[in-house]
This record gives C-alpha cells, structure tokens and sequence, in this order.
C-alpha cells in the first residue's frame, strides 16, 4: 500500500513530476516556434482545421483535397509568397478544435484559419479569433447564427448557412411541385432543426402545410420504426447525411414509401459522396443545394476532371467548399499583394471578392460576411449506368437573408 | 396504432434484437468465464462489417463474406487473448484496460484501412427485395436476419447444453476452481471462448452490414448497446443475454415509433431502474460483486 | 501495511525540493510563450482532474468511468450562471463545485452499492445518461452547439484574468492547494480508512467502520475536486459542450491516472502532462493518434503498471513493489 509516501519519496517524485512536466511543456511549447526574418518571402501559413477522425472525417478529407487542388493549380503561392497549409484534426469536439487553433496561431503563427466542418466547433473558435484578430473563414460549419448575431468582421463563410438552400426549396416544392402537405424528417441536432425550420419556412410562407415533424437522433441507422409511423401527406421532406443519410434513403425505399410518396431531401443527403452505397434507392429523389458535380459549366466541368483525375473519385460540396475556400484566400493575399500586416485591409479585400465557381457566381453578401450562391434544385438520375444529381432549376442569388430573423 | 403496424413494429424490433444478441452474447460469455468486459468488442463487430464489405467488393458473394470476415475476426480475437489477455489472468481491471487500448487501435486502424466514407454491405441476391405483409412493405433481408439470430442462439443453446465443451464452459462460468481442479486446462477454454464471442460479434457485423453498414463510431455504438443488453438480461448467460437483447430490440423500436424525440433515453433509463432494483440483471444468478 | 504510518511533510530536505518546484512553477510563464503557457494552464486543470479520480481509483479502489459527469456537470453550472448573469468567480466556483457534490452523492447512493466491473458499468451507464441529456435539454445547456462565449471571470481583485499569465497563476494556486489538500487527505484517519476499504472491504466492515459511508465520502470528494476542475476549465476555454461529458473525456482522465501511476496522487498530474503533450506533439504530425495513445495503453499495462511515476521510482529504488492497478 501506499508504496511512494514512505520517507521523502513523495517529494522526490513531486520533484520529478515537476520536471518532466516542465521539459514536455517546453518542448511542445517551443518545438515549433522557429521564424526565419528573411524578408517578405516568408510563407503564408493557413490553418486548415477539419474532422480527420470520427464520423464526419469525410468531410474534412474532402475539404482538404478541394482546397489541396486548387493551390495545386496556383503552384502552392500567391503574390510571390509561398503558401503553406497547416492541417489539424478537430476530432469534431469544440475543445480540441480550440485547442488545435490555439496552437495554430500562437506556436505555428498562422495567418489566416480555415476548415470548420462542424458548427460547434466554429462556435467554441468564434471568441477566440475575434479576440486574436484572425480571419476565420468558414468552409462548412452551418449555423446561422455564426453570420447573424455572433457575426463578427473577421468571420466568413462561403459554404452556406442553414436553410438557406433549404428555404427556396420550400418555395419549389409548393409553387412548382404542387404538395400541400408535408412531413419533415431531420436528426435531432442544432443543424438538423436549423435546415428543417428553413424549409418549413419557406414552405410555409408559400402556403403549405406541415403534418408532421420527427427528429430521430443523430446517428441513428434503423428508421424502419420512424418510417411505418408516417402520416399520410404530398411528400416527405428529410434531412440526413453521412451514414445516417444512406440508411435513411435505403430504408425509405425498402419500407416501400418510395412508391407511395415522392422524397424531397437537403442536397446533403443525396450527397455524391453516398450515392454509390445508396444506389437505385436514391433515384428520384429531389433535392436542393448550392452545387452539384453533374453542372454544366465551364468551369464546373473543368473542376470535375482536375478533381478526377487527382484523386479518382468525383468531387462533392465538401471538396468544392474547400476549393473555393483556397481560391478565396489566394484572390485576397494576391489582391494585398501579399502583406499581412494589416488585417484589416486583409478583410476588406476578402470581403471584396468576387469570381465564377464550379457551382456558379461566388459573392459575399456585405451586411453579414455569408456567401450568396445559385441554389440548384436537382434530381437524381441514372445516366450511362452512373447515379447523378441532374440540376433541373436554377434559383439565382439565394442569400441567407431569405430565411426570417427569429 | 393499428395491427399491422404494430406486428412490422414488432418483426422490425425482433430482427434488430437478434442482430444485437449476435454482439452481446459474446461479451456476456467473455465477461461470465474471464471476468473481462472486454471494450474492443464493439470492435469485433465493426471490423467484422468492414472486413465483410471488402471480402463482397472480391468475392461477390454474401456466404463467402460473412464467413471469411467472422474466421479473421475470430483469428484476432484469438492471436489478441493468447498474446496479451493472457498475461493477466484474474486481474480484471489490467484486462479492461488492456481491451480499452485494443479498442482504440481498432478504431484507429480501420480508419486507416477503409478511411472515412460509410460503407454499405449489399443485400444477398435473394434479399433484395420487399415484401408485403398485412398491407405493410416489409424488406425480406430482415426476415433472414430473424432467422439467422434464431439459428444461432438455438446452435449455441445447444453447444452449450450438449457438448462437454459447453458444459466445461458453463461450469468455468459458475466455479473456476471446481473446473480447475478437476484437472481441465481453463486457459484453452479461454481462449476458445474469446474466438466464439468475436465470430459470433463479426457475424453480427456482416450480418448487419445490409441495414446499419459500416462507419466511423460504429464500434463504441455497438458496445454501449452490447453493454446495456448484459447489464438489463445478467451477465454470464446465454439465456440472459437472448431476452435481454429482445427487450432492448423491441424497446429501441417501439421508443422509436412512440416518442421519437425522447428514443435516445429508454434504454438508459431501463437500464438504471433495473440496476437499481435488480443489480444481477433481470436473468442474473445471485448478488454482483 | 501500517495504516498509522505518519510522515512529516515539513522535514527539512523536503522543504527545499517543495520549494523548488513551486518556484519552477512560479517562474515558468516568464521564460515560455503563449502557447507554451495555455498547455501548461491546460496541464494544470487536468492535472486536478487526475489526482481527483485516482482518489478513486489509486486510494478507493473504484474504478469509475463517469468522472467527466462531474467535471461537465460544475463547468455547465459555471456556464449557465454565467449566462444568467453571474459575473463572480467566488459564487459560481461555489456553486460549481456545489452542485457536482450533490449530484455525486445522489449517484453515490445507487452506484456504490455495487463494485468492480459491475460499478464501471453502472458508472458508465449514469454518464452516459446525463451526457445524453445535455446534449437533448437544449433550452439549458445549448444542445450540441454549447454554451460558448464565457468570458473569463472577475475574482474582486485588481488584475484582469483575461491576461492568460495571471489567470495561470490563479489556476496554480488552486493546483497547489488541491495537491496539499489532498496529500493531507489521504494521510488523515479519513483517508487511511479508506485505502483500508481498498485493501479489505470485509475487514473495515468487521473493525466496526462504515464502509458505505467512507466510499461516499470519498466519492464526493472526488465529484468536488473535478467540479473545481470544472469550473476553472470553462473559464480557460470559455466554452463548453456536451462532448466534456462524454465517455471518451472519462477514458481519457483514467488513462491519465494509469500512465502516471494510480495511487500516488503526483503520478496522475504526470499523467495528465504527457498525455496533453504527446496529444499535441503527435497530433501535428500525424492523425494517428488513437492509435498511438492505444499503444501507449497497452505498454503502460504491460510493463508499468504502477504508471510513469512507480516505473521511475522502481528504477531509483531498486523497486519491490509488484502491485497491479488499485489492486
């Protein structure tokens, strides 16, 4: 018992433990904390924070390879400097992710921090880079508010907030699609409440009526008992993604409701990503989103092959988030001519820009530093034995400011 | 809620229950011989879906799947106990934290092999389809679920009762000394019994893989519910973690049905009641200690 | 085993080494950046966390998998304080780590009626439970998006916390004090009675002592020291969410007691640091963590089982001590 509180042990071993937690803690706190004075041609570091593990490391992998391409293709710099990208994993946890910033900007002196899939983890970072004066800009995290009332002048995002795809969506699915009665279906998190209230808004606000609501828990990956409970109604409208998106769409079908009523989803759901695994089951189903690699533009094409031929798969939102994220960062360092230090010029110029995407026009909205896209309605095909999402209308210049301030 | 949709809820509680008793029984005869709650064992069975879905994309077939995937993940249950577990006969913490480290490298090491992206295991050719039953869509592959569970618990009832390896198991559960003094070499029956409980949690995988698929987390999913069924059926037993993986099945699906917004508490909150006012399980012999 | 056995903490060797490693503790922020100096603030925190659990896990003999229930539970009641308005320290470390007490004593009286693999479950299954309910009861706690934007506290005093020197230093005086408080602890009567129910549960009962209630006490005890924890972690990071709660937080703490070595209350600070560090060092450059603090698990159950602390103390002394984990 007891072994190490005989005679002066336990001091000796407090000496030691003092020791050792101070060696490590040097170590780790200045390992990295090396600065070359050579002039301008100091790199550019960007922190690039996303999910490397867990359920959503396929997004942050994405990300990384949508943002890798595009400064691939601008030889890694921008106005003569070198770019260098400094990739964290978050592990989806707002602590970690905290704490991964933390050592992004204050031992690796990153300049500009980007990523974020998840919007708690924007969340545990909004205070902390408002009060270290580091653009943050957002590749995925949704939460409106981070654009709204916890906006801050440092803070953008050129993926979407929630519901703002959602919410014409809505709209459609009342003026266009003629359904007067809905189901909505979304998982039990902040996000999913958020996307489904933006398209019950819209809905709404055309004239339609929702019937039901169920949110089954995140994760979940047997809806066979939340799909015999549905009511009778025009449609379904759902929410899912990842995992949870290919269990819900096999099983929608397999309880035999894909024949009896049409399933509108978030374009997350039908996400390229998952739809090899969700295969026939998915055909038909309608969605909205602000991209989709089946869109025929110039640009878009030419982004799909580079993306392809990289990395032998097709791109989705998450890796063309990341690469518009990257293009943002390499049109804004250009547009300063490479000076950092002054931030807010910095911001200024970010928030000036302006160019054509793979998914279209790409603009920040002013007033709250969020991304105003074409919102695409499309339907899942089979074309030439491959399942695609086929855009089918193009709602142009969808702000966030679409979805009503609650 | 009217009769057929209580009789689909019902096939739909049954097939996921048999599917979680393939995970549990496992852990439960595992933790009744060896005192271990073995954590990595939630792993078994996502390294059985994982492996299961690569062996499909070779072979194409399903049998030759399920069957591939349960021997490795059997092999590694074993290389896993006769290499470390064994180490640590009779001190039941080193054992759990050993498994927990285990628990870790799987998850790590399946994340390096089939990264990030859920996969989805498809339905043997056969199961394709639904069918209807009392006017209600049903898919016929969890009727083959309900019947491979029933087959495979009425297989293990009978090794259990029937053979002088169960019987040298059952009684390694009740009174370690006893089986040891009568001059049986315990250890083998271990080992035996480690490669049982990840075969049997990797056929729940494979079996699994067409409904719940295979993906990042799965793991400790699986084990939080492996461990509410041995807690609320009673450890040690086949017997108890049958009913005990039923109940769970039926209450996950008809928590479901009825309250979908407040599912996610039913089991948690069964599970204190019945620690609570019945600590041994519902099927539990004597007092845990 | 002398239960008795008394050792006189102001001897005088001790008080120079005592000395020392406050000193080095003092003059640390003046020689290290900043990021050097939130890890070593982070160390500090968890390194409360640690000694909290091995009290039960090192001295009790209780290994609980739900200690980040009461980490998460004082820094939520921190956080929703905060966001009723109460700006002072004092009253929402009180009401922290308040709170977190009572809620283990609830817990307490269920849980402790069972042991060993029976109380990791059972443990595991009340904070599984209440993690469930932070992340559903989403008009208190925030849901899976938290409570962010707590801003560091006022204590009454002159200086500013949002100064991260200052505020190690605060989390420093409450490190110390924790370590002395604790040390004293398990050399009291009260504590002495305790390592006994570890030792024999059936002898104490036989001696005429409660045993029940010693584990209770120490169980509250625990859930108060981690509720300090707690409550000085949401102010270091000014958020908090449901994944604090969470079983792999619980994991995580004990295998901060495991590697440092259970039953010695400096060996978990130990613990704390090279998990924190390695998680840092590792995690930039490579994602294989997991796997790494998998294999750190295993080797630590395999060749050091007295952790970190008891392996270097074996090797200055020759070592007999052979003892597995809270055994």
């Amino acid at each position: 018992m007891l072994p190490y509180f005989r005679e002066g042990r336990f001091l000796k071993a407090g000496a030691l433990a003092a020791t050792v937690l101070l060696a490590v803690t040097l170590f780790a706190g200045c390992g990295s904390n090396y600065q070359s004075n050579t002039g301008t041609a100091k790199p550019v570091k960007v922190g690039l924070l996303v999910p490397y593990t867990g359920v959503f490391a396929s997004c942050g992998e994405n990300i990384t390879r949508g943002a890798e391409l595009y400064l691939d293709q601008v030889g890694w710099q921008a106005a003569g400097r070198e770019i260098r990208l400094l990739k964290k994993d978050t592990e989806m946890n707002g602590q970690v992710g905290l704490q991964k910033a933390r050592r992004l900007v204050e031992s690796d002196r990153a300049d500009i921090l980007t990523g974020i899939v998840s919007s708690t983890v924007a969340y545990a970072l909004r205070d902390y880079v408002v009060s270290k004066e580091i653009p943050l800009i957002l590749a995925n995290a949704g939460a409106a508010d981070l654009t709204r009332e916890k906006g801050s002048p440092y803070i953008f995002r050129v993926s979407f907030a929630n519901g703002q795809y959602e919410y014409p969506e809505g709209i459609y699915a009342y003026d266009k699609l003629n359904f007067r009665k809905i189901v909505v279906m979304a998982p039990d998190y902040a996000a999913g409440h958020e996307k489904a209230n933006g398209f019950m808004a819209g809905f709404k606000a055309a004239g339609g009526e929702i019937v039901q609501e169920i949110y089954p828990g995140l994760g979940t990956s047997d809806y066979g008992p939340f799909l015999t409970r549905i009511k009778d109604a025009d449609a379904v409208w759902a929410h899912f993604s990842g995992n949870d998106s290919i269990a819900f769409v096999k099983q929608y079908d397999e309880y035999g409701l894909k024949g009896t009523i049409p399933l509108l989803t978030s374009g997350d759901c039908v996400d390229e990503s998952s739809l090899p695994a969700q295969g026939d089951a998915a055909v038909g189903i309608i969605s909205a989103l602000h991209y989709s690699a089946a869109l025929d533009t110039r640009e878009n094409r030419e982004f799909v092959s580079a993306y392809t031929d990289k990395y032998g798969e097709e791109p989705n939102m998450f890796a063309e988030q990341g690469y518009v994220a990257a293009k943002l960062i390499v049109t804004a360092l250009e547009a300063v001519n490479g000076d950092l230090t002054d931030t807010d010029r910095l911001m200024s110029e970010i928030k000036r820009v302006e160019f054509t995407a793979p998914r279209g026009p790409f603009k920040f909205d002013p007033r709250t530093q969020n991304v105003i896209f074409n919102t695409y309605i499309r339907r899942v095909e089979k074309k030439d034995g491959k399942i695609i999402n086929s855009v089918i209308e193009t709602i142009p210049d969808t702000s966030d400011q679409w979805t009503p301030a609650r | 809620m009217e009769g057929s949709q209580l009789f689909i809820l019902a096939l739909n509680g049954l097939s996921y229950g048999l599917l979680l008793f393939l995970s549990a029984v496992g852990l439960s005869l595992i933790f009744g011989l060896m005192g271990v709650v073995n954590m990595a064992h939630g792993s078994y069975y996502m390294l059985g879906a994982y492996i299961g879905t690569t062996l499909f994309q070779f072979t194409g077939s399903f049998c030759l799947s399920i069957l591939g995937a349960s021997l490795t993940v059997a092999l590694i249950g074993v290389l896993t106990e006769y290499v470390f577990f064994r180490r640590f006969y009779q001190q039941e913490l080193e054992q759990v934290l050993l498994s927990f480290g285990f628990a870790y490298i799987f998850m790590d090491l399946s994340k390096w092999l089939w990264g990030g992206f859920p996969l989805s295991l498809p339905k043997p050719a056969l199961f394709q389809d639904s069918i209807t039953i009392l006017g209600q869509a049903f898919p016929s592959y969890r009727l083959l679920v309900i019947l491979m569970g029933l087959v495979t618990a009425l297989s293990l009832w009978l090794f259990l009762e029937r053979t002088r390896t169960g019987t040298i198991i059952r009684a390694g559960v009740d009174d370690k000394e006893m089986v040891t003094g009568m001059g049986i070499n315990i250890k083998l029956y271990f080992t035996l019994t480690f490669a049982l409980g990840a075969f049997l949690a990797a056929f729940g995988g494979v079996a699994g893989g067409p409904i719940i698929g295979a993906y990042q987390g799965l793991d400790f999913d699986i084990l939080a519910l492996a461990l509410a069924i041995v807690v609320v059926g009673g450890l040690g037993t086949l017997k108890g973690a049958f009913w005990g993986s039923i109940l769970i099945g039926f209450m996950e699906t008809f928590g479901k049905a009825l309250f979908p917004n407040y599912a996610i508490f039913v089991i948690y909150v069964v599970m204190v009641l019945i620690l609570i006012f019945k600590p041994a399980g519902l099927m539990g012999r004597g007092k845990p200690s | 085993m002398k239960l008795t056995e008394k050792i006189d903490f102001y001897q005088k060797p001790r008080d120079f080494w005592r000395g020392l490693i406050t000193l080095i503790l003092i003059l640390t922020p003046l020689g290290i950046n900043s990021y050097g100096l939130s890890l070593l603030t982070q160390v500090l925190i968890f390194g409360i966390l640690a000694m909290s659990l091995d009290i039960l896990i090192g001295y009790t003999g209780l290994v609980s998998f739900n200690h980040a229930t009461f980490f998460g539970v004082s820094a939520y009641t921190t956080g929703i304080l905060f966001y009723c308005g109460w700006k002072n320290f004092w009253l929402t470390l009180g009401a922290g780590i308040a709170v977190s007490t009572a809620l283990a004593i609830l817990l307490g009286l269920v849980v402790l009626r069972s042991s060993g693999p029976y109380f990791l479950m059972i443990t595991l299954a009340f904070g599984q439970m209440i993690f469930a309910l932070a992340w559903r009861w989403r008009s208190l706690t925030g849901g899976d998006d938290g409570l962010p934007g707590i801003s560091r506290p006022d204590l009454g005093l002159p200086v500013s916390m949002e100064n991260n020197i200052s505020f190690y230093y605060l989390v420093l005086v409450f490190f110390l004090a924790t370590l002395f408080a604790l040390w004293k602890f398990v050399h009291s009567p009260l504590g002495m009675s305790v390592v006994g129910v570890r030792e024999s549960e059936s002898r104490m009962q036989a001696l005429g002592y409660n045993t029940f209630g010693l584990k209770l006490a120490a169980y509250a005890l625990a859930a108060a020291v981690s509720g300090l924890a707690g409550v000085l972690y949401v102010y270091f990071t000014g958020f908090i969410s449901p994944q604090e709660l969470n079983w792999t937080m619980s994991g995580l703490i004990i295998l901060m007691v495991i590697i440092g070595g259970a039953g010695t209350l400096v060996g978990p600070v130990i613990g704390a640091a090279v998990i924190l560090v390695l998680q840092n060092l590792i995690s930039s450059y490579t994602d294989r963590w997991p796997l790494f603090m998998g294999i750190l698990f295993i080797l630590c159950v395999m060749y050091a089982r007295n952790g970190i602390l008891g392996y270097f103390l074996k090797l200055f002394k020759g070592g007999k001590n052979h003892e597995g984990i809270g055994s």
